[in-house]
């Protein structure tokens, strides 16, 4: 084939192009760097053991002088199986937060060394990299790509605190301590909730057919074997082309409740199928994917009346759980988006990043800026003192020998009612106590 | 029985989403010739547009650099949005047509292959950057509600029906057109033989513009319709090809009737089986997905083996020039030189930069197995990744039991060994576009029963892969925080030597001319005496050998490995890398390893030249890249080069000698 000069360079420049293709945003952003001079943003009083000196009615800045607290980051973005910044983004501006109104850690300011990934060998030069960095610690993110090699491993020593476990290996890192329970706990937890609170006999699982679905719908099913609960998991493909068949199953089987364990992608689906099945959506429970402000805005009214999954105590729900103090916290989670991320990407795991950075301030300034050079005093911290989420529940780390890496256990879940808002929000379910030792 | 009945009408959506694309399949195959991966991806960006159209009212522009959107509105009802969606799908196809795959009218398959795959990731990355990665829905446009059929007594929501009626609709258009008028009967006579076409006056080249037209505004109408039923994001239609094309190969990628009735057929058993799945006796070792995604897999496999040889080639113009297979010379002297230099590349590359060199190396040796398997033999293998990964995941089991370096490495690319003999035994009655189908069945099923069964990888869906280590000398990769250790490094460059070497002189010697003369004209091959089946056989078996080599070392690479490190789409990939490097030669297997995503080049380039890399744009880069490359540099980058300089010497001897 003759091909003209033109046409040569072109490809040339296009072969060096696609050299860069598959490359990820390696964002290394100092969280602290920036500090805003608005005085009137975010009040940082938060009851805790922050320094109170110099406060300006702002709360006191981190002294910029000092070394900072280099925290890592690694998250899955820009790659078209799941990309999900709002997690970092929200990580970074609670960092740039806490470094302005709470003092940074011990003083120090908050360096957050953020590794965006989007492949598996992304992800492993991102853990490398970490590894390498003298980080004190790893936020976990949300990562599939994690799957594809040893990623604990690969951090050796390095503490994985915060982010959210999606594999097997994630619940079994001895190195890793998560504020989340992730979908492993929410399945068992659902379980127990239908059992009991619902006093189903007979359930129909709708679950994800793919190794971290499969993983967590055991936990489901091994929490029924334990209460004596009938149930049926019944498969749904990711991506479904569509999940009518296995909403019929469920709803033409002698099923008294229905759990919805599935990915974002097919919510919004079994939501519709669901209804037009006229499966009694008091009998629904839904996982907390399907919880989110997109699906709710499309489909909640197909789905009023039934439960949502989720850890969040929010502002504007109903129920015992939503004391004066959750509400305020919820509140103080909502001002810090609003203030230092204003314009960020919305999703699933907004929150998730702030409470996670929350909790580390105050768990590492409790323990001092030199005590966080040694990650056993780092672990230890977690394992025994007691802390709480913001808006959440308290940690209870080391305390599920089968679940090392998990600290939290608690999952709430309130009914949907006709404005989006939830009630209901009562006392929390923790199947952890019953299958984690 | 009623229930099972059900359950089949039931699938009739699912059936008709299949449907909808596999007719678009054939249209574009009998149009072009084309084997279009993309075609997927092309619903997912016209429904994309309708669904912005009705949401936000905003028409999107898919030019990056120039605006975004024009703002028409609040939103569109249905019809104006669709229109303007359609009139897209019209562009659309026009532009695959003649930017794409009109250049590559005379090039070979492997060259539209690479092209599709690039107009896939052309459109993801275009879909990534204007509409972002949120799941969408998509507002019904047939009426949804609940119906019960009468004398069947079964209830199912009414746009199911509606659409599998629309399917047939559209199948029997199709037929009728293809059957009745001028225009179909003149594309299946260029389907079948494009010189008779133009000796009777038609244009073929205007044949399969229109056809890709009607392809893409097929892949349009059913993208819209069913996109209410499967959701939308920038994944799931990409992903729903796999079984349309399967459908259209049943229907011989050029029955309209057949393939759309094998994806209405598809959708149903796939509705039965998770019916299946429930009962008490379903098997354990069966996953529902692998039941239900491989099964239909198997099926057509054992279809095209038995039916193989009905199967036609389409005929085009020209012989569609395969990329000269250049006879390696000097390959001692170069190894002499350029191992040393790998050597210092592995000493001095610092931290991850290593690692992405680590990751070329390993995936040189797959690619080694692509520029054998498909460059020297001519057989398109789109299940490389597979055997790589029956290696890896079988080198990670053996070491586990206790079997020691080397052995288990090389008892796992035995297991891929065999794997690749299955797979040879359709190439023995099926070639071109059909054998690239059947190895990505063949593929999937193997990725659907094997990699991502937990009865076989336990319950993490991984396999740990311990560390090799020879007469006490520790050769692992890493030991953290020792990342990327150099006695790795210098393992994994002398297995790649090795190999290289092995294929330099297998090319040049009696083999290597059967293998080229068995690619040059299999009847000719035949005719001079070469044993097709043994030649064949000898090809897959030594192929998925030296790709199992590479998996095993990529998985010591990762320490653990998954599913998705082997998939489909990563066979696609390395394919395209291949032909990116030169699909013939010995030495653009390691030009293209260097290139592909996660490897040295690019993590030079984004540790010396693009700090903050090119993030989003990647995905849409790589896409045109690979277009633009299939059609401006089919010899890729090593065979144009060489063929290039050795042009200018042989003048220059030529010269020489006259005077």
């Amino acid at each position: 084939m003759r091909t003209s000069r033109w046409w040569r360079l072109l490809a040339a420049f296009f072969a060096l192009a696609l050299i860069a293709a598959a490359c990820g945003d390696d964002d290394n952003n100092a969280g602290g760097e920036t500090p805003s001079e608005d005085d009137d943003a975010v009040d940082g009083t938060d009851g805790d053991d922050q320094p109170d000196e110099g406060d300006d009615g702002g709360g006191t800045a981190a002294d910029d002088s000092l070394e900072p607290v280099k925290i890592g980051l690694m998250n899955q973005e820009n790659s078209p199986v799941g990309s999900f910044p709002e997690y970092r983004e929200s990580v970074e501006a609670a960092a740039q937060y806490a470094n302005e109104k709470l003092g940074g850690i011990d003083g120090h300011p908050i360096e957050i060394v953020s590794c965006v990934q989007a492949s598996t060998e992304e992800a492993q030069a991102c853990a490398q990299e970490l590894a390498s960095e003298g980080v004190v610690s790893v936020f976990g993110g949300i990562n599939i790509s994690t799957i594809g090699f040893d990623f604990y491993g690969t951090l050796g020593d390095t503490p994985v605190i915060g982010g959210t476990p999606l594999f097997p290996d994630d619940y079994a890192a001895p190195t890793a301590r998560y504020f989340y329970g992730g979908a492993l706990t929410v399945f068992g937890a659902m379980a127990q909730f239908v059992a009991e609170e619902l006093e189903a006999t007979n359930v129909a699982i709708l679950q994800n057919d793919n190794p971290a679905g499969q993983a967590s719908a055991q936990v489901a099913a091994d929490t029924f074997d334990s209460l004596e609960v009938a149930y049926t998991r019944i498969d749904i493909p990711s991506p479904a082309t569509d999940v009518t068949p296995q909403v019929t199953q469920a709803a033409s089987g002698d099923f008294d409740a229905v759990l919805v364990l599935v990915s974002a992608a097919e919510c919004g689906q079994v939501i519709a199928s669901a209804d037009q099945f006229d499966i009694p959506r008091e009998t629904i429970v839904y996982t907390g994917t399907c919880n989110d402000e997109g699906i709710i805005d499309e489909f909640g009214d197909q789905a009023v009346g039934s439960y949502f999954h989720t850890t969040l105590i929010a502002a504007d729900a109903e129920g015992d759980a939503v004391t004066a103090d959750k509400r305020e916290e919820s509140e103080e989670i909502g001002r810090i988006q609003a203030e230092y991320n204003s314009g960020g990407t919305t999703g699933a795991f907004a929150t998730l990043g702030v409470q996670d950075l929350l909790v580390v301030q105050e768990v590492y300034s409790s323990l001092g800026f030199d005590a966080l050079a040694d990650p056993a005093n780092i672990f230890e911290a977690f394992d025994g003192g007691e802390w709480e989420v913001p808006a959440g529940t308290a940690l209870m780390c080391g305390t599920w020998a089968n679940f090392p890496s998990v600290c939290n256990g608690d999952n709430y879940f309130p009914v949907l009612g006709d404005d989006g808002a939830v009630t209901g929000l009562d006392a929390p379910w923790n199947v952890l106590d019953l299958i984690g030792n | 029985m009623d229930v099972y009945l059900q359950f089949l009408l039931l699938g009739l959506g699912a059936g008709a989403i299949y449907c909808g694309l596999s007719l678009g399949i054939v249209l574009a195959y009998q149009g072009s010739g084309v084997i279009n991966f993309a075609h997927g991806a092309l619903a997912m960006y016209v429904t994309y547009v309708y669904d912005e159209l009705r949401d936000e009212g905003d028409y999107v522009f898919p030019v990056i650099g120039l605006p975004d959107r024009l703002d028409l509105g609040e939103s569109l009802s249905f019809w104006p949005a669709f229109t303007l969606a359609m009139a897209t799908a019209v562009l659309l196809g026009l532009a695959a047509h003649f930017l794409v795959f009109a250049p590559l009218r005379r090039a070979p398959l492997l060259a539209k292959v690479v092209a599709a795959v690039g107009l896939m990731l052309t459109l993801q990355g275009l879909v990534f950057l204007r509409f972002g990665v949120d799941n969408r829905t998509v507002s019904a446009v047939l009426p949804n509600e609940q119906a019960t059929l009468p004398i069947v007594d079964v209830t199912m929501p009414r746009d199911r029906l509606w659409l599998a009626l629309v399917a047939l609709l559209v199948t029997s258009a199709l037929w009728s057109l293809y059957r009745f008028t001028r225009f179909g009967l003149a594309t299946k006579a260029a389907a079948s033989e494009e010189k008779g076409a133009v000796l009777l006056g038609f244009s073929p080249a205007r044949l399969a513009a229109v056809n890709w037209v009607l392809a893409t505004v097929v892949a349009g109408l059913f993208g819209i319709l069913a996109s209410p039923i499967s959701g939308l994001n920038n994944a799931n239609f990409v992903l729903f090809v796999v079984p349309a094309l399967a459908c259209a190969l049943l229907g011989k990628l050029r029955s309209f009737v057949l393939a759309g009735t094998a994806a209405l057929f598809l959708g149903m058993f796939e509705s039965v089986i998770s019916k299946l799945s429930t009962w008490t006796v379903y098997p354990d070792w069966l996953p529902f997905q692998a039941a239900q995604k491989g099964l239909p897999f198997l099926v057509i496999i054992v279809f095209l083996f038995i039916g193989g040889r009905s199967l036609p080639e389409r005929g085009t113009i020209g012989d569609g020039d395969q990329a000269r297979a250049l006879l390696p010379r000097r390959v001692g002297p170069t190894a002499l030189v350029v191992v040393p230099l790998a050597m210092a590349a592995i000493v001095l590359s610092p931290g991850t930069l290593r690692l992405s060199l680590y990751v070329s190396l390993a995936s040189a040796i797959v690619l080694l197995s692509v520029v054998l398997l498909t460059g020297f033999v001519g057989q398109v293998s789109l299940a490389q990744a597979v055997f790589a990964g029956a290696a890896g995941f079988g080198t990670g089991k053996l070491a586990e039991g206790d079997v020691p370096f080397p052995f288990s490495p090389l008892l796992g690319a035995v297991a891929a060994t065999v794997v690749g003999l299955l797979l040879a035994l359709p190439a023995l009655r099926i070639r071109g576009a059909q054998l690239a189908v059947v190895t990505m069945a063949a593929g999937i099923a193997i990725e659907e029963f094997v990699f991502k069964n937990t009865s076989f990888t336990g319950e993490s869906a991984t396999q740990t892969v311990p560390p090799p280590a020879v007469f006490g000398l520790d050769l692992a990769p890493n030991r953290s925080p020792d990342f990327n250790r150099w006695e790795f490094g210098f393992l994994l460059l002398a297995v790649l030597t090795l190999l290289t070497i092995a294929v330099a002189n297998l090319r040049r010697g009696a083999t290597g001319r059967r293998f080229l003369a068995l690619r040059s004209n299999e009847r000719a091959a035949a005719a001079g005496g070469i044993d097709l089946t043994r030649t064949k056989l000898l090809a897959f078996g030594l192929s998925s050998f030296v790709a199992g080599l590479g998996g095993a070392m990529l998985a010591y690479v990762q320490g653990s490995i998954s599913s998705i490190s082997f998939s489909v789409f990563v066979s696609l990939t390395l394919l395209a890398f291949a032909y990116l490097g030169g699909i013939a030669s010995v030495s653009g297997a390691i030009v293209g390893a260097m290139l592909i995503p996660g490897g040295y080049a690019f993590a030079l380039l984004d540790e010396y030249a693009l700090n903050d890399g090119v993030g989003e744009y990647g995905t849409l880069i790589g896409g045109l890249a690979l277009i633009i490359t299939a059609i401006a540099n089919p010899e890729g980058i090593v065979g144009q080069t060489l063929g290039s300089i050795r042009a200018r010497r042989d003048e220059t001897v030529m010269a020489g000698s006259d005077t």
